[in-house]
């Protein structure tokens, strides 16, 4: 790992632990109450997990470009350096969320089990499953985050109406990556699925790419600017 | 690493305003320099350039005889404190400069405590609390710890008090002395800081104006006041930066040193000469032709 | 002491000269280093280095390698004597202009001067 990414972990240790920590107990809380009043046909923390995440991981991607960018360059990093270990950073990240969704729902089928078995309709945890969960989140992850990170580069470089013409392409990573992939896997909502899951992945994987292409085009010698705080 | 600048025919510019105008220098390592310049004159788009913040538009700077820009060796022996202060406003100031010790292989996180305690800066602050003149402070401390072969400091006393701003001219000038490196320290408030120049660089909308050893521009104006016509006759032929007439008295500010001679004559003449300090030189130097 | 509308290094010079005349420095002392000299009346060492150099040059101080400065053993004697030659150009000569232009003449100076003794 390099200098870069060590020192990003350790900036976001404790709000990634607050994170998780955060969804575990509103997961919990919320199907224990659920649970009370109704049968839980879902599991809370696949639903807000992969959600969460998503939405998490378009912030960093714009606190990248808009707040750390200059603190690191400011310390003597070369774009070129601060840029592959956000990279890594946020790849490993990506990864990471992604693996934690599947992780969760086998510690919530587990803890069903302890209590007399799951509701008939609840997502039944399976090794395969837990695979598919996963392929589906890291592309959206990764797409999430390359948009933030690209959307906040246009405004970065250029000028407020230049970053907002810049927008529309750079939220494409991320817009496709959702319209064709989701969060919940082909069986759960097999009727907006446009193309079978390997042609849906290889096109948000490709948008991510280009997206990361035009991110590092737009960066690598971009001034570092001048504001306040 | 102690190494030459070179800046040759430098040119910073955003949309049609220019920044920089054809500027050309040559710093030789290990000095502290003065670099004075009015507002919007250019200092800070220079220091950005030397620093890597930014690409000049035309022109070429090399240190050490290599591009600075993109240069991991180079960008890691450079600090670069700008006034807008570069750090995390959420973090307290001991996280601060420990992120900076992260990344700075010469960062002197000790000495940078010991810093904090001198100018009675709280580690435990948070960086949004602070004052005007904290935030300078902070800014200093930033920079003198990082001990970066090329330090560059931009307006960094502006905002402290007379008493920071000794403790800071003390510290830089104890540190230097202790870790000799290349300073380019910008400032308004030249006086105070002048007899830590070695060198004063002076721009003006974007040109060089003058590039002279501190002391040997001590001394190099000189005022000549006495009747009107005799002063009139004496400043013929010599390069005058202003001139004042209060009824038939004229004073007039010259620009270069008088010989024995020249003294001899204007003693004859009845007029009187009198010394121009480095912010006076700066003012007419940079003032008149606004 | 310093003041910024000449040049320092010459202050520095003609300091450390008249602590020689009167006897503050003694010959072969040494003197502060360049550095010390630097921290202690907040200039660049660079400047005080220069100040040092022209009264080597003069004579004033020699160095030794490794070691220092010191205050050359001749030094007190060769100052008085250049100071002498100038005194009567740089101290009598202004103080009689200004006698004449306010009126005070020479008999006067000397009555003055013969209370002094």
């Amino acid at each position: 790992m390099t200098v870069v990414a060590r020192s990003l972990f350790r900036i976001y240790r404790p709000i990634i632990v607050w994170f998780w920590c955060t969804v575990a107990v509103v997961a919990a809380v919320g199907t224990a109450v659920l649970a009370q009043v109704a049968e839980v046909k879902l599991s809370l923390w696949i639903i807000i997990a992969g959600h969460g995440l998503k939405w998490w991981l378009l912030v960093i991607g714009v606190m990248l470009v808009a707040t750390h960018f200059k603190l690191y360059l400011a310390n003597g990093v070369t774009r070129r350096d601060f840029l592959l270990g956000a990279g890594v950073f946020g790849a490993i990240t990506a990864v990471g969320y992604a693996a934690m969704v599947p992780i969760g729902h086998g510690v919530e089928w587990l803890v069903w089990t302890a209590f007399g078995g799951p509701p008939e309709s609840y997502p039944a945890f399976s090794a395969a499953g837990a695979v598919r969960e996963f392929g589906h989140l890291l592309p959206a992850a990764l797409g999430w985050l390359v948009s933030g990170a690209l959307i906040t580069a246009g405004f970065y470089r250029f000028r407020w109406w230049a970053g907002l013409l810049l927008l529309v392409p750079a939220a494409l990573p991320l817009a496709v990556t959702d319209a064709l992939l989701g969060i919940f896997g082909p069986e759960d909502t097999p009727s907006a699925r446009v193309l079978p899951y390997a042609a849906g992945l290889t096109v948000s994987l490709l948008l991510t790419a280009a997206g990361t292409a035009a991110f590092y085009l737009q960066m690598r010698d971009v001034a570092v600017a001048r504001t306040a705080g | 690493m102690i190494t030459d600048i070179v800046l040759r025919d430098l040119t910073v510019r955003y949309g049609p305003t220019v920044a920089v105008d054809g500027l050309s220098l040559d710093l030789a390592p290990g000095k502290i320099y003065g670099l004075l310049g009015r507002n919007g004159s250019g200092k800070t788009s220079l220091l950005s350039v030397l620093a890597s913040y930014r690409r000049p538009s035309s022109g070429t700077v090399t240190v050490g005889g290599v591009n600075p820009f993109e240069n991991r060796q180079v960008m890691r022996q450079t600090c670069f404190v700008r006034d807008t202060l570069d750090v995390a406003d959420s973090d307290r100031v001991g996280a601060v400069l420990s992120f900076a010790a992260d990344l700075r292989p010469t960062f002197d996180r000790e000495y940078a405590a010991r810093l904090l305690d001198t100018f009675g800066l709280p580690a435990g602050q948070r960086v949004t609390t602070l004052s005007r003149g904290q935030r300078s402070i902070l800014g200093a401390v930033l920079g003198l710890a990082a001990r970066a072969s090329l330090t560059l400091l931009d307006e960094v006393s502006l905002g402290m008090d007379a008493a920071a701003r000794t403790t800071f001219y003390r510290e830089l000038l104890a540190d230097y002395l202790a870790y000799p490196r290349t300073v380019v320290l910008s400032t308004h408030l030249i006086e105070e800081a002048a007899e830590l120049f070695e060198q004063v660089i002076i721009i003006d909308r974007g040109r060089l104006v003058l590039h002279e050893e501190a002391d040997v521009l001590r001394g190099r104006g000189v005022t000549v006041t006495g009747p009107a016509a005799a002063v009139e006759r004496f400043v013929a032929g010599r390069t005058v930066l202003s001139e004042q007439s209060l009824g038939g008295v004229r004073a007039a500010t010259l620009y270069g040193r008088l010989d024995d001679a020249d003294a001899a004559r204007a003693d004859a003449d009845g007029l009187t000469v009198g010394p121009v300090g480095i912010q006076e030189l700066f003012v007419h130097l940079t003032g008149a032709q606004r | 002491m310093l003041d910024d509308r000449s040049p320092i290094y010459l202050q520095i010079a003609n300091g450390i000269k008249d602590d020689v005349l009167s006897g503050t420095l003694k010959e072969d002392e040494q003197i502060m280093s360049t550095n010390q000299y630097a921290a202690f009346y907040q200039i660049n060492p660079a400047t005080a280095a220069k100040g040092f150099a022209q009264l080597v040059d003069e004579g004033v101080l020699y160095k030794k390698r490794g070691i220092g400065m010191f205050v050359s053993p001749d030094a007190r004697a060769r100052l008085r004597r250049q100071r002498r030659e100038r005194f009567f150009a740089d101290v009598v000569d202004p103080m009689v202009a200004e006698a004449r232009m306010i009126g005070v003449d020479v008999q006067e100076i000397l009555d003055y001067l013969g209370r002094k003794r």
